[in-house]
C-alpha cells in the first residue's frame, strides 16, 4: 500500500466512525429515547394515556408549545433571550381573534395567520429596539416589554373576554380539523419546524445567529451585521409567538387578559431542556420541539395519575430538574473533549516515523 | 551590530522581496515603539521575528496585518507602495495572520469555521457538500487528517492552529504570520507543526514565524529579524547565528548562561508518593521528593503531570495510593490544607487561576497570608501588607513602576513574578511550579528561574512541570519524565534532550533528525 493510499484509507475511515460517533453524540437521539421510555412506561401503566382524545390532547398542547419554543430557541441560539413570548402570545390571541372576525371568506385563515405573524413581529422588534438602540441586555429589555405587553392586553381587552363564539368558524374549528387523519396544529407545528431547521441550516441569517451564539466578538470581527441580526431575530421570536396566539384562541376558546401567563418560562424551558444552549451556539429547532414533547408529556402523565392538582406544580418542576438533571449528566459525558495529543497521534502524515515508515527508508 | 545595511550582501542570492518594510516607524503617546525599523520578506521562506517583551514585535505584526498604520515609513508589496489601511486591505493583499487563542466558534464545526463568514452558497442556500468538499481538499493538500465535521470544541489547541493556517491559505494568504504558535504546543506537536509549515514553505508560502522559543527559531527559519526597543538589531540567516548570539542580541547585554547553576545537595526526604492513581489522568504514580532539589516532570502536553500537581495540591483527590509528608501520612483535601502543611502551586494558567487581574499588586501578593494580615478582630491591617508585599516584591524581584498598580498592567514576566511572591509569602517547603516560564521574555525568565534555584539552594523542595526540554532539563537535579498519565523513566544526571524526548513521546526521537 503506498503511503498516499494508506492515508487516504485511514481518512475515510475515521471520517465515518467519527459521523456515526455524531449520530450517537447527538443530544437529540438520548432526548428521544427519553421520550420513548416515558411513552413506553406510560401506555404500560397508565390506562387513560392510550385513549385517542388523550393523545390529540397531548399533540396539540405539545405543538402549540413548540412552536413558541422554536422561535424562543432562534433567540437563545444566538445569545439573546426573550422574556416576552408569553405576552406577545397574550396579546395577539385577543387581537386577532377580535379583529379576525371582520374578515370572512375564502381568504380569512389566509388574512388571520399573517396578521398574527405580523402582530408578532412588530412586538419582536419593539424588543431589538431596546436591546440595539438602548444598548439593553435582551434580559432586561424583555422582562420590561413583557410587563409593557402585558399591561397593554389589559387595556385592549378592557376587562372584557373574548369566547369562542365571537370568533370566525375557520379559527373556532382549527382544533378540532385534521388533514390526513393529522391534526392541523400538528400539521402547523411540522410546517414551522421544517421551515426554521432549513432557515438556520441553509442561509446566512441562520448561520449568522448560530456565530452570534458561539462567539458574538468573533461574529463581530468577521462583519456579521448585529444590529440587522438582532432585528431579524426578536421579529422572528415574536412572529412565531404571535402564531401561538392565534392557535391558543382556538384551543382554549376564550381568552382574557390572563392569556399565555406564565408560558415564558414554559417555552424557555422546552427551549433548554431540548439542548438548546443558554449560551448560545448550540441546539437545533428540533431540540426546542423535542422539549416541548418532553414537558408536554410530563404534564399530561402528572394530570393522568390524579395527584393533587395542588402539588401538580411542583411535580412537574420536580419532574423537569430530575430530566435535566439527567440529561446534562450524559450529555456533558458525551460532549466531553475527545482527549487526545492533537492531531499528531492520528495523523499518519505528521507523524516522522511513519513517513519514514512507508516511505520503506525505515532501516530498523 | 545594530546597522541593518551591513546584513543585506548575504541575502543577494533570492527572489525579489513580496514584502518590504521601509523605515516603519510607530509611537503610541509618547513612546516610540517602532523607531524606523525595514525588513523584507521573500516568496517561500520563512523568518523568525524576535525580540523581548515591548520591543515592538506586535506592533510590527499589527502594521503589516493593517491593525496599525505607521506614522512613518513605507510598506513596498510586490514593488508597489501600498497603504495597508485596514485587515482587509491587508487579506485582499494575501497577508494573513494566526493568533495564539484563535478566534473560533467552539461550536461550529471544522468545515464552517474554515469558512466562517464566507460559506459558499448556491442561489443564496449555504452549499454544504461545497464546504466539506473544500475543507477535504485543502486538508489533504497540507497533508493534515482532520474531519470537517467534526465540532471544534472537541479539538485541542493544536488542531486549532492547523484550521488557522487552513483558513489563511483558503482566502488565498500568499504572507502568513504566525504569532506565537508553539507556546501552547507539546514538543512533538510542535514537531508537526514544523512539517507542515516546511510544506507551506515549499508551496512558496512566506511565513513570518513570531516566537520567544530560540531553539525552535534556530530549527525552523532561514532568517531571523531580531528587535530590540523599537529598533532593528539584526537581520541575518539563521545558519550565521548562534542560540547565545541571539540572546545577546534580544536582551543587549551578554547572558552567559540563560539557566541558573544548581546546587545538586539533596536533603532529607520530605514527599514521598506511592502508588498514586486517578483514573483516565494518571495511575502509580511513585516518587520521593527530598528537600534542597528540583524534581523535574517532563512530559508531553495531556501526560498527566498538571492533574498529579493537582491531586498533590488538594485541588482534586486520586482514587488511590498514599502520599507521607515528613514520614506522616497526608491525604490532599483542600488547598487551604495543603498550604497549612507547606505546600505551594503555581498553576499554569497564571491569568485565569493565579491571579486576580483587576486588583492592585499588594492584594494579589499577600492574598495567601490575608488571614495574618487581618488583626484579631478581621481588620485588614493595610500597612502591614505593603510592607509584605514590598519584601516580597523584591525578593522576586519585580519590575513595576510603582508597587501599587493594577496587576492587570504588569508585563507577562512581572505578573508570573507576583505569582512566585505571593507563594512564597506562605513560606512553603514544597514549591509546585507549572510552565512557569510560559510565554514570558528571555530576561524575565532567567531571573525567575535564578529565583527558583535560590530557593531549592535554601532547602525549598522544587517540583519543576515544563514542556521546553531544555529548560526541564537544565532546571532538574532530578526528571521524572511522564507519558499517558505514567511515569516512564527517571534520570538522576542531566541527559540529552532528545532522551527525554524519546520517554516522553515513546517514540524513537533519534529517526527525527
Amino acid at each position: 500500500m503506498s503511503a498516499a493510499e494508506m492515508i487516504s484509507d485511514v481518512a475515510t475511515s475515521s471520517a465515518r466512525r467519527s459521523r456515526v460517533n455524531a449520530m450517537v453524540r447527538r443530544s437529540d437521539t438520548a432526548l428521544l429515547g427519553l421520550i420513548a421510555l416515558i411513552t413506553l412506561v406510560a401506555v404500560a401503566t397508565l390506562s387513560d394515556f392510550r385513549t385517542l382524545s388523550n393523545i390529540n390532547n397531548l399533540l396539540n398542547t405539545t405543538a402549540l408549545i413548540a412552536i413558541v419554543a422554536i422561535g424562543e430557541a432562534v433567540v437563545i441560539l444566538a445569545r439573546q433571550i426573550d422574556l416576552s413570548v408569553g405576552a406577545i402570545l397574550g396579546i395577539c390571541a385577543y387581537l386577532v381573534g377580535e379583529w379576525s372576525g371582520h374578515f370572512s371568506g375564502p381568504f380569512g385563515p389566509v388574512i388571520g395567520v399573517l396578521l398574527a405573524l405580523a402582530l408578532g413581529a412588530g412586538f419582536g422588534l419593539g424588543n431589538a429596539l431596546l436591546v440595539n438602540v438602548f444598548k439593553m441586555p435582551a434580559i432586561i429589555a424583555t422582562l420590561a416589554t413583557l410587563s409593557i405587553y402585558t399591561g397593554l392586553q389589559i387595556i385592549v381587552n378592557n376587562g372584557s373576554q373574548l369566547y369562542l363564539t365571537q370568533v370566525p368558524k375557520w379559527l373556532a374549528g382549527l382544533r378540532g380539523n385534521a388533514w390526513f387523519g393529522i391534526g392541523t396544529f400538528i400539521w402547523i407545528a411540522a410546517i414551522v419546524l421544517v421551515a426554521v431547521s432549513f432557515i438556520l441550516r441553509r442561509t446566512r441569517f441562520g448561520r449568522d445567529v448560530y456565530a452570534l451564539g458561539s462567539n458574538p466578538e468573533a461574529a463581530a470581527y468577521l462583519g456579521v451585521k448585529i444590529r440587522l441580526r438582532t432585528f431579524q431575530i426578536f421579529a422572528l421570536c415574536g412572529a412565531l409567538a404571535g402564531l401561538g396566539g392565534l392557535l391558543y384562541t382556538s384551543q382554549f376558546g376564550n381568552v382574557d387578559a390572563t392569556a399565555g401567563n406564565g408560558m415564558n418560562l414554559t417555552v424557555i424551558a422546552a427551549a433548554v431542556v431540548g439542548g438548546v444552549s443558554l449560551f448560545g451556539g448550540a441546539g437545533t429547532a428540533l431540540s426546542a420541539v423535542l422539549g416541548a414533547l418532553l414537558l408536554g408529556e410530563i404534564q399530561n402523565v402528572l394530570e393522568l395519575t390524579r395527584i393533587s392538582i395542588f402539588a401538580e406544580q411542583t411535580l412537574q418542576g420536580a419532574a423537569i430538574v430530575i430530566a435535566v438533571a439527567v440529561y446534562a449528566v450524559v450529555s456533558r459525558r458525551l460532549r466531553r473533549p475527545v482527549r487526545r495529543e492533537a492531531f499528531l497521534s492520528e495523523h499518519p502524515t505528521l507523524n516522522p516515523a511513519a513517513i519514514e515508515a512507508a516511505g520503506g527508508t525505515s532501516n530498523g | 551590530m545594530s546597522d541593518p545595511r551591513a546584513v543585506s550582501e548575504s541575502d543577494k542570492l533570492v527572489a525579489p522581496p513580496i514584502v518590504e518594510l521601509r523605515g516603519i516607524k510607530r509611537s503610541f503617546g509618547g513612546l516610540q515603539a517602532l523607531s524606523g525599523v525595514s525588513m523584507t520578506l521573500r516568496r517561500g521562506e520563512i523568518v523568525g521575528l524576535l525580540g523581548e517583551n515591548g520591543a515592538g514585535k506586535s506592533t510590527l505584526v499589527k502594521i503589516l496585518t493593517g491593525v496599525l498604520e505607521p506614522d512613518g515609513g513605507q510598506i513596498v508589496i510586490d514593488g508597489e507602495i501600498r497603504r495597508v489601511s485596514n485587515p482587509r486591505v491587508a487579506r485582499e493583499l494575501g497577508i494573513a495572520a494566526t493568533y495564539q487563542e484563535p478566534a473560533v466558534f467552539p461550536d461550529l464545526d471544522v468545515a464552517e469555521n474554515l469558512f466562517a463568514g464566507r460559506q459558499p452558497t448556491r442561489r443564496g442556500i449555504i452549499d454544504w457538500g461545497s464546504m466539506y468538499k473544500t475543507a477535504e481538499e485543502v486538508f489533504r493538500e497540507i497533508g493534515v487528517d482532520l474531519d470537517p465535521h467534526v465540532p471544534l470544541y472537541q479539538l485541542g489547541i493544536a488542531d486549532r492552529q492547523i484550521i488557522e493556517i487552513a483558513k489563511s491559505l483558503i482566502s488565498g494568504a500568499r504572507v502568513l504570520i504566525l504569532d506565537e504558535p508553539t507556546s501552547v504546543l507539546s514538543s512533538r506537536e510542535v514537531d508537526s507543526l514544523f512539517i507542515l509549515l516546511n510544506s507551506l514553505r515549499e508551496r512558496g508560502i512566506s511565513l513570518v514565524f513570531v516566537s520567544h522559543k530560540l531553539d525552535e527559531v534556530k530549527a525552523i527559519t532561514d532568517r531571523v529579524v531580531v528587535l530590540r526597543d523599537g529598533a532593528l538589531v539584526a537581520e541575518k540567516p539563521t545558519a550565521d547565528v548562534s542560540v547565545s548570539e541571539l540572546v545577546q542580541m534580544m536582551c543587549g547585554r551578554a547572558i552567559g548562561e540563560l539557566y541558573p547553576s544548581l546546587t545538586r545537595v539533596a536533603g532529607d526526604t520530605i514527599l514521598e508518593v506511592k502508588h498514586l492513581t486517578r483514573r483516565g489522568y494518571f495511575q502509580d504514580v511513585s516518587f520521593t521528593l527530598r528537600r534542597g532539589e528540583i524534581l523535574g516532570l517532563a512530559g508531553l502536553v495531556g501526560a498527566g503531570r498538571t492533574e498529579l500537581a493537582e491531586a498533590i495540591f488538594g485541588i482534586s483527590q486520586a482514587e488511590s495510593g498514599t502520599m507521607t509528608l515528613d514520614g506522616v501520612a497526608y491525604t490532599a483535601t483542600s488547598p487551604r490544607h495543603a498550604v497549612r502543611v507547606g505546600i505551594a502551586y503555581l498553576p499554569e494558567d497564571r491569568l485565569s487561576n493565579g491571579l486576580v487581574m483587576g486588583m492592585r499588586v499588594p492584594f494579589n501578593m499577600t492574598m495567601t497570608v490575608w488571614g495574618r494580615i487581618a488583626n484579631r478582630f478581621g481588620r485588614f491591617r493595610t500597612r502591614v501588607m505593603y510592607r509584605q508585599s514590598a519584601e516580597l516584591a523584591a525578593r522576586v524581584q519585580l519590575q513595576a513602576g510603582r508597587l501599587n498598580q493594577l496587576t492587570s498592567s504588569l508585563s507577562g514576566g512581572n505578573q508570573q513574578k507576583v505569582v512566585l511572591g505571593k507563594w512564597l509569602a506562605t513560606e512553603p517547603r514544597i514549591l509546585i511550579l507549572d510552565e512557569p516560564t510560559h510565554g514570558i521574555d528571555v530576561g524575565t525568565k532567567a531571573e525567575v528561574l535564578g529565583i527558583v534555584a535560590e530557593l531549592a539552594a535554601t532547602g525549598v523542595a522544587v517540583i519543576f512541570i515544563s514542556s521546553e526540554l531544555e529548560e526541564v532539563r537544565a532546571m532538574s537535579t532530578r526528571l521524572l519524565v511522564m507519558r499517558e498519565g505514567s511515569v516512564v523513566a527517571e534520570f538522576a544526571t542531566p541527559v540529552d534532550a532528545h532522551v527525554i524526548l524519546e520517554a516522553a513521546s515513546g517514540v524513537d526521537a533519534k529517526h527525527e533528525s
